[in-house]
């Protein structure tokens, strides 16, 4: 998962707009934005720093000063977006000790919604966040 | 492309894109394998594969995902 040079804009626009040209596309980005990305169990700003991480901002690779709820939080997203044997039994451990399980699926499920989403966006040129 | 190098989607790829699909076939077709990739690495986390969840076997997104993918 390289990060070259962005490819040149094929479709203009922002990407609400891209969406818009399909108007499915947009209903269901709203709705998991709404609802899974926006809102949720799991305390917003830990679910922005998952998703900061995986737009790679330099800033959430060091985790001095980080509580272990945002380090697990932030071990998983690794392993979602790059390896998933990393999320093994000794994260998991770590994980059910510090969150719900209510909370771990609203948590992963907000991830891998980013995860594509961003993918999506670098595709077509677009930065991975709009921030 | 999506999944693996987002970045070397390029003109050439682009350009083998509009040989067979619209501008909005492109954007619901990418907008397709996003979201499915990104559940998809969320639940291999879970060691659980594509359509192999027990309650919901027929649970995938494919129309026709009745067969474990």
């Amino acid at each position: 998962m390289s990060r070259g040079a962005a490819p040149v804009r094929q479709l203009p626009g922002t990407a609400d707009e891209i969406r818009a040209r399909v108007p499915a596309v947009l209903e269901a980005y709203e709705f998991t934005r709404d609802n899974v990305l926006r809102r949720g169990v799991v305390d917003q700003d830990l679910k922005e720093l998952c998703f900061r991480f995986l737009a790679d901002a330099p800033a959430t690779r060091d985790v001095a000063g980080r509580t272990e709820r945002e380090r697990a939080a932030l071990e998983w997203a690794e392993a979602i977006a790059y390896d998933s044997d990393r999320a093994g039994d000794a994260l998991w451990s770590r994980l059910h000790a510090l969150f719900s399980e209510f909370e771990l699926v609203d948590l992963g499920c907000a991830i891998g919604f980013e995860l594509g989403y961003q993918h999506w966006r670098r595709t077509i040129g677009l930065a991975p966040r709009d921030d | 492309m999506l999944v693996w190098d987002p970045e070397g989607a390029d003109r050439r790829v682009w350009s083998r894109l509009r040989e067979h699909f619209s501008d909005e076939q492109i954007v619901e077709l990418g907008s397709f394998v996003a979201l499915t990739y990104g559940q998809q690495r969320v639940i291999k986390t879970w060691a659980v594969g594509h359509a192999e969840l027990p309650a919901h076997p027929t649970a995938g997104l494919a129309a026709d995902s009745d067969e474990p993918g």
